[in-house]
């Protein structure tokens, strides 16, 4: 292991606590509430 | 050239497979309608809008808007603390892959990618895309993204607008608008000129894919300035060594234009290995940053 390695093994080690994190203790539904209707900005209606 | 062209029918197939696997709800197209199953509350990695009717994954540039613009991400409302943590989330799972090896997503995984690959394919005249035109996609994020859904509200605690989505994205009209407006033949969903708007700018950008290298990717992809920022810090990255000659065949088979001896730890590079397979000498490589010989990027 080199000096090099070790920002990128910490980033990612940081952001798999931060995906679990947020997905455990946030609400993750407010993602689901969006994607799962239509969204009209994004068809270009809203 | 032979193992270049293994390789791209190889890259080729990767694509497909994940283009279906997260396009699984294939009803969609006949019924007119998306799929609401829980797995939507987790991101593709990659632009692919929520609202396409085969869609089972969330679109991360959308979700990040949706939450950022919402009544109590910024209003000091009770929700605003788990819709924090709920974008904490997010960003960690798109942010994942970068670290590992940057923008590997964009060659592998996203759909508009492979979209942009394809449409290049057809025979016409090539344009070149200024290399300052890079920096759109970074004002994408930044205003787009970020700065507009989140500060822009009607009145201080209502929500805000998605306006990456709003008035640029092509993929959300192309893939969704579209598909969904010719379902409805114009019953329910109101056609203005927000919609003329957006579909003169998709078609202007699907046009582009024809005479450029993935011009989305490399001008106006907001997840490519985040994945580019992010992959400058990541484990897996290119090398070139003294062998390289300067022929420049990887930058003629590069799908995002660079030359890769010359700007080996480019943001732009989206880690196809296409540059590696063309390569006549054998001088350039993934290197994983904890190999000791690791000399560039």
């Amino acid at each position: 292991m080199t000096k090099r390695a070790l920002l990128p093994m910490v980033l990612i080690a940081a952001a798999a606590a931060a995906a679990l994190a947020g997905y455990l203790l946030g609400d993750p539904w407010v993602i689901w509430r969006k994607a799962a209707s239509v969204c009209l900005e994004c068809i270009g209606v809203g | 050239m032979a193992r270049l062209q293994r390789w791209r029918i190889a890259r080729r197939i990767i694509q497909l497979g994940f283009l279906g696997a997260t396009n699984l709800y294939l009803a969609g197209w006949v019924r007119g309608a998306i799929y609401t199953g829980s797995s939507k509350m987790f991101p593709i990695p990659g632009l692919h809008c929520y609202s396409c009717p085969s869609s089972v994954l969330s679109c991360p540039v959308g979700s990040i808007q949706s939450i950022v613009s919402s009544p109590g991400f910024l209003g000091g409302l009770s929700s605003g603390r788990a819709d924090a943590l709920a974008l904490i989330g997010l960003l960690g799972l798109v942010l994942l892959p970068a670290f590992v090896a940057g923008r590997i997503a964009c060659a592998y995984v996203c759909p508009f990618g492979l979209i942009q690959d394809l449409m290049y394919r057809i025979p016409a005249p090539r344009l070149r895309v200024p290399a300052s035109w890079r920096a759109g996609k970074y004002v994408m994020l930044v205003l787009f993204v970020l700065l507009l859904p989140m500060v822009l509200r009607p009145v201080p605690l209502a929500g805000g607008d998605p306006w990456f989505c709003k008035v640029v994205c092509p993929a959300g009209t192309s893939l969704a608008g579209w598909p969904l407006a010719l379902h409805d033949g114009g019953e329910t969903l109101q056609l203005g000129w927000l919609f003329g708007w957006k579909s003169a700018v998709a078609a202007l950008v699907l046009a582009w894919f024809v005479f450029s290298k993935r011009p989305f990717c490399r001008v106006l992809c907001p997840l490519g300035a985040l994945w580019g920022a992010a992959g400058k810090a990541s484990l897996v990255r290119m090398r070139v060594s003294e062998d390289c000659i300067d022929c420049g065949l990887c930058r003629d088979v590069c799908p995002v234009d660079i030359q890769i001896n010359l700007e080996p730890a480019s943001a732009e590079c989206i880690r196809c290995g296409e540059c590696i397979r063309a390569c006549p000498v054998d001088a350039i490589s993934h290197r994983p940053a904890w190999r000791k010989d690791h000399e560039e990027g």
